[in-house]
């Protein structure tokens, strides 16, 4: 009789024990899915090296380049084909990119006089919004600021904001 | 003789139930938990990349970064208004 | 006396049974882990992402040359020939290492970006040549 009542008992530990382990395996399966699953973020490393690529094509050794500044002036052409200036692609049906460049004056930092743009406008806002705090699921924004002089010596200061989307690429 | 071995089996059995239940419980918990630094280590997982390949600022050693060198280029030029435009270009980068 | 000689034996057994059990269990588990870490999901997309960044931050004309010995042994498994894991069109990176699977990343700098298998007496080396030309 106890015999018996012994190993009806260790019958029921024993299914209970493999219960266990199938639970354990599931969430072992769980976190190397999510873990694995997740998406590798490279949105940051992408902006700095749009920044790095507009401030190379638009200044060189300190100085402006002529096709951007020359004779006191800002060159509209330079403006309207920013994007082939700087050999920078951006898909008009689908732009996941977008850059701002503006100059600003020593005298009065508070507003630019030349500003060049191109990509989707619409994410200036959600940069607005992750001021105080990230969001990961917002686009990616980055702001640099460089010095150059015009070809006669004038004082430019030049504000990049670069900003990169591809949320479903980098996010999950 | 006979009940007191029975009695003593019913406790047995008892305590084997209570130490699978909480041993349940902390198994959850602990799934639960790992669960949560998985997903936490996810989004901190990077790419390894090396940043002076892709001619990227590197803050952390002290070199001097692309935008930075231009910007130190034109001072070598031109010095006037240094501070005013040294507290321009530290004021609020967004990075 | 004979009772008691029964339950030694009974209880050897279940042990075993138990422990060989859950050893088969964990060795599945770690299989399982190692085998997640080195798929060619993760590689691939790695890997795409990878060269998408260097070419975005690649001048003409500029050569580079990327280790991709892992993703070379995971294709070879996978019957992918080394000179096919890796294709640019456009502005697109796609790095392919199994049959059904491939990632593609675009990159923003406008240039005219190829790729191919590096040889050493004529074997792949495992490393890839990107080649960056002006447009």
């Amino acid at each position: 009789m106890k015999n018996l009542n012994k190993r009806g008992a260790d019958k029921i530990i024993s299914v209970y024990w493999f219960g266990i382990l199938v639970l354990v395996a599931g969430g072992i399966f769980l976190m190397v899915y999510t873990f694995y699953n997740h998406p590798y973020d490279v949105r940051g490393l992408e902006a700095k090296i749009m920044a790095n690529k507009v401030a190379d094509c638009l200044s060189k050794q300190g100085m402006l380049e002529s096709d951007v500044f020359s004779n006191g002036n800002f060159n509209e052409d330079f403006k309207n084909n920013f994007l082939d200036k700087c050999n920078i692609i951006i898909d008009a049906n689908d732009p996941q990119y977008y850059v701002k460049v503006g100059f600003f004056s020593v005298e009065d930092l508070s507003k630019s006089v030349f500003e060049i743009d191109a990509g989707n406008k619409n994410w200036v806002v959600d940069c607005d919004v992750q001021e105080d705090e990230e969001h990961e699921k917002l686009p990616e924004c980055l702001e640099k600021r460089l010095y150059a002089l015009g070809d006669s010596g004038e004082q430019h200061l030049i504000k990049i904001l670069s900003i990169v989307g591809k949320v479903e690429e980098n996010v999950k | 003789m006979l009940s007191r071995d029975f009695r003593k089996n019913k406790i047995g059995q008892l305590s084997d139930a209570m130490t699978w239940i909480v041993a349940t419980i902390v198994i959850v918990v602990i799934l639960v938990i790992f669960f949560y630094a998985s997903s936490v280590l996810a989004e901190i997982k990077d790419l390894e990349v090396d940043s002076k390949i892709l001619f990227l600022d590197k803050q952390k050693t002290g070199e001097v970064g692309w935008i930075k060198e231009k910007t130190n280029f034109a001072f070598k030029l031109n010095k006037d208004n240094e501070e005013k435009i040294n507290n321009w270009l530290e004021e609020n980068e967004k990075s | 006396m004979i009772n008691r000689k029964n339950k030694k034996a009974n209880l050897l057994v279940e042990n075993l049974v138990f422990i060989i059990l859950n050893l088969v269990f964990l060795a599945i588990l770690i299989l399982f882990i190692a085998k997640q870490g080195g798929g060619a999901v993760v590689l691939e997309q790695s890997y795409a992402k990878n060269i998408a960044l260097l070419i975005d931050s690649a001048k003409p004309v500029m050569t580079l040359k990327l280790n991709m010995q892992d993703a070379q042994k995971l294709a070879e498994k996978n019957g992918i020939a080394f000179n096919e894991i890796v294709t640019i069109s456009g502005n697109v990176v796609k790095v392919k290492l199994s049959e059904k699977g491939g990632y593609s990343y675009d990159f923003f700098n406008d240039v005219d970006a190829t790729a191919y298998p590096d040889e050493t007496r004529g074997k792949y080396n495992g490393l890839y040549v990107f080649v960056i030309n002006e447009k």
